[in-house]
């Protein structure tokens, strides 16, 4: 475990350029964008006198090098600073619907892997046949379709229509009560607080959103599989392993498919950084309380503080994805372990 | 078996392998739900940045001196009325005879949320709060000759006085609107530090008012739980011992939750889904036109060609209003196009402008500026508001299209950000002043103190002299002569052409009674009652 915990500290070390990086560009480019915060926050009497208060509330009658110094400062004493739009501070605001939106495209990016997964594998053990082409029609239909109009679709029928699906209202039920808090994830704090009501309503809720933001990871997950699995059964050790007439199964599940992993995993994290910013129209259409539709209404207001925060967070995110990812290569195929 | 069995069969096979379950419902009677596109970011809006829906909401959860009474619309439907003032913690007001002060006697055992009484002393401490906080509240109120903490005197405990600077008729009505809510100033006081002496940080996340409504659960931009405060003095108490407060930002979720009946109110609704919702008569439409607002076209004065009262005119024939509303409303709105002269017919406003759609027209008075063959042009407008403002936009292009005049359009998704900037040649706008009468909207867009609304940039010293005398005069005949005059330049000059009045339209359930339209555009559950 030593070595893999040296790669790991070798791993955080690079990626601080990287973060220090995101912290400059999205400071930056939340100043260029032509928006004025102060004028959208100055109320229905947005004299000069109610935009200079604001303005200089927010600190923006300061030159840009000192917003930055103390911007940095401030992050590096854990304060994002505060978003106009919620009045909060942006930690505070970010980490109450960060673990919403994980549960979402964590959820998610499970329900993509066990239908692609599959998928390719018979695609590729049977490839040109029937039912490679419908697993292919399939993929690219899932991945063509945007995500809102999934979402939408889903909410018509499947709750307008049919009645079967939960209102379209965020989490969990508007008067249900929530399983106290320790991981955020409702699923998994209603099993803690064996209160199985909010398990099913959470699960409920999840359901539609899920499945709406699955469907546009399917496409590339299904392809990098059946790609994978090709090249790995077409190679010499596979063929060895027939000519001793090793079962079937055997050679598919346990030989090829571990090898065929690697790129699955590559795919995985790229979809997983995707699916989060798919979330935003997802999260817009079932008023699901995480970061994505937190960001875009940010956006709209120049809420810089919000954004940046938002920005940091996803880089937060898709570093931590990146060094996961490298550590399960290790764990997958024992030559990226040797390497190291 | 046709398309639409299938389609029914395919799906509910499809669902039943989902773990779902049966709808929900729990006392549904005792809460009202409300679902718009956005919840108050705040629970005080004395807080900087403190959004439209807050302002709906501390109307429920503090109470003011007075209130507006309640009119009934020509539709039938219930509005606030600007000209009644009824008491709320004042049981009664007396304005000195030369009009120096006014003296407010306040209502008998009177009680905060937490049960503390409330006193004059109360009144004065929010008074000067929202003189001295800056921002929003403060300059509003600048705006009514409210601007000084001498101005208030505790005269004993239920008897509060207003010096009055001087004969202004905004002042009083403007006690009813939300800023100067009452505020429980020994709670306050005791979370106020050195760098926060009005205790802000403390109220925008707690309620320290004796409104109708307490503060259950304050979620911002999830959900808002209210519950009834049963000691309610400021008027009858609330039908509903709850109301639910749901964001739900997509409008289409908001018309499938109140179509399926879990919601119970639906507020900011698309045109074209209350167009079908009202044509399907399941859900009734409460709709009022917005008090004192216009959706308009801005034309900037300082940028070719629109310097030229003559383009500006011919852009005012040019436009088919009627195509207009049909598109980007579906009808639903005031016209504010063909008035018969071009004299205005009172000092009442909005009135209708004096164009309307005539090519011929606007070709000659483009022929006259030298601009026969066309020019190009931007036209700006909101992202935000795109379903109403890109139909708009288009009728408008190819309108000017036939004139020679090329526009390209341009959709801005922060528009109220940058629209300080004023650099748009044209833009769609929509401004609503919260006071009705003509010389305080004119303030905003047409005076040469140049706000942010001013999107045309317009400046006129002959506008600025005549608004200035009607905020002297501010009534009777006087007013009435000044008010005229200022219209009529307004239509003459047109850097802003009206489009139309926009309609407040809100889907109410069949079972759900009580709707009143309110100055603040935001649904007010306080009067609402559930069969």
């Amino acid at each position: 475990m030593f070595p893999l915990l040296r790669s790991v500290i070798k791993r955080v070390a690079f990626a601080v350029p990287t973060i220090f990086g995101v912290v400059l560009v999205s400071f930056a480019l939340t100043r260029l964008l032509p928006g004025d915060p102060a004028v959208y926050f100055a109320g229905a009497a947005p004299t000069p006198e109610a935009i200079a208060d604001i303005r200089k509330a927010m600190l923006l009658d300061r030159p840009l090098l000192e917003q930055f110094v103390s911007y940095v400062v401030n992050l590096l004493h854990g304060d994002l600073g505060k978003s106009l739009i919620t009045g909060q501070p942006v930690v505070k605001d970010l980490a109450a619907r960060m673990p919403a939106t994980l549960e979402l495209t964590g959820l998610s990016l499970l329900i993509a892997l066990l239908v692609s997964i599959p998928l390719g594998v018979i695609g590729a053990l049977r490839k040109g046949s029937l039912i490679d082409h419908a697993a292919r029609f399939f993929s690219t239909t899932a991945l063509s379709m945007p995500s809102f109009f999934t979402g939408l679709l889903l909410v018509f029928v499947f709750y307008y229509l049919l009645g079967l699906a939960p209102a379209p209202l965020g989490r969990i039920d508007p008067l249900g009560l929530p399983p106290p808090v320790k991981s955020g994830l409702i699923v998994i704090d209603g099993f803690l607080a064996g209160d199985y009501e909010s398990v099913t309503d959470g699960l409920a809720h999840l359901v539609l959103p899920s499945i709406a933001l699955a469907l546009s990871g399917i496409g590339p997950l299904t392809r990098i599989t059946r790609g994978a699995m090709l090249t790995v059964l077409s190679s010499d050790f596979i063929r060895a392993a027939r000519s001793y007439d090793m079962p079937r199964w055997r050679l598919v599940y346990v030989y090829a498919l571990r090898n065929a992993m690697l790129p699955v995993l590559t795919t995985a994290g790229f979809v997983f950084s995707f699916l989060i910013s798919a979330n935003v129209v997802v999260e817009k259409v079932f008023s699901w309380p995480g970061i994505g539709s937190y960001a875009l209404q940010a956006l709209v207001a120049s809420d810089y503080a919000a954004v940046q925060g938002f920005v940091l967070s996803v880089a937060l995110l898709y570093v931590l994805i990146n060094i996961l990812i490298d550590v399960l290569y290790g764990i997958v195929d024992v030559r990226v372990r040797l390497a190291e | 078996m046709d398309r639409r069995q299938f389609l029914e069969l395919a799906t509910a096979g499809a669902a039943s392998s989902l773990l779902v379950l049966p709808a929900y419902g729990q006392s549904k009677s005792s809460r009202i739900v409300i679902v718009s596109e956005s919840n108050s970011n705040t629970l005080d809006v004395h807080t900087p940045g403190a959004n439209r829906a807050s302002y709906g909401l501390c109307m429920m959860t503090y109470d003011r001196l007075i209130q507006f009474g309640t009119k009934i619309l020509p539709n039938g439907v219930p509005s606030y009325d600007y000209d009644k003032l009824e008491p709320q913690l004042a049981e009664s007001w007396e304005i000195a005879p030369d009009n120096s002060a006014v003296v407010f006697k306040l209502k008998q055992d009177l009680k905060f949320h937490d049960g503390a009484p409330i006193t004059a002393r109360d009144v004065k401490w929010s008074f000067d709060r929202f003189v001295s906080v800056g921002g929003f509240p403060q300059r509003q109120m600048e705006q009514v000759s409210l601007t000084d903490v001498n101005q208030f005197e505790v005269v004993d405990e239920r008897t509060f006085k207003i010096k009055l600077l001087k004969r202004d008729k905004l002042t009083l009505p403007s006690l009813a609107i939300v800023v100067p809510g009452v505020y429980n100033s020994e709670l306050c006081k005791s979370h106020a530090t050195t760098a926060d002496p009005w205790a802000l940080e403390f109220t925008k996340i707690n309620s320290a008012g004796s409104g109708a409504y307490k503060v259950e659960s304050f979620k911002p931009d999830e959900q808002i739980i209210l519950t009834r405060f049963a000691d309610w003095k400021g008027g009858t108490l609330p039908k509903q011992e709850r109301a639910l407060y749901r964001s739900v930002p997509a409008a289409g979720t908001r018309r499938a939750l109140v179509e399926r009946a879990d919601a119970d109110v639906a507020s900011d609704l698309p045109p074209r889904d209350v167009a079908d919702i009202a044509a399907a008569k399941k859900i009734k439409i409460e709709s009022a036109p917005q008090a004192n607002t216009l959706r308009y076209l801005a034309l900037s004065t300082i940028t070719k060609p629109f310097d030229d009262v003559r383009v500006r005119q011919a852009i005012a024939y040019a436009i088919p209003y009627e195509k207009v509303i049909e598109s980007a409303v579906y009808g639903r709105a005031k016209p504010m196009f063909g008035a018969s002269t071009d004299a205005p017919r009172d000092a009442s406003w909005p009135q209708p402008f004096p164009y309307s759609h005539d090519p011929d027209k606007a070709k000659a008075l483009l022929a006259d500026a030298g601009l026969a063959g066309g020019f190009e042009t931007k036209l700006y407008f909101d992202a935000g508001a795109a379903t109403v403002d890109e139909p708009a936009a288009l009728i408008i292009q190819d309108a000017l299209g036939k004139l020679g005049v090329k526009l390209t359009i341009e959709k801005i998704p922060d528009f109220f950000a940058r629209r300080s900037q004023k650099n748009w040649p044209m833009a769609i706008d929509v401004f609503g002043a919260w006071f009705d009468g003509a010389d305080f909207y004119f303030r905003w867009l047409w005076h040469g103190q140049n706000t942010v609304f001013n999107v045309a940039s317009y400046k006129n010293p002959e506008m600025d002299k005549l608004l200035n005398a009607a905020r002297q005069a501010r009534e009777g005949a006087e007013y009435e002569s000044i008010a005229k005059q200022f219209i009529k330049l307004a239509m003459t000059e047109v850097p802003y052409i009206p489009l139309y009045q926009p309609v407040l339209d809100v889907a109410v359930q069949q079972d759900v009674n009580g709707y009143v339209y309110m100055f603040h555009r935001q649904v007010d559950a306080r009067t609402l009652a559930k069969a």
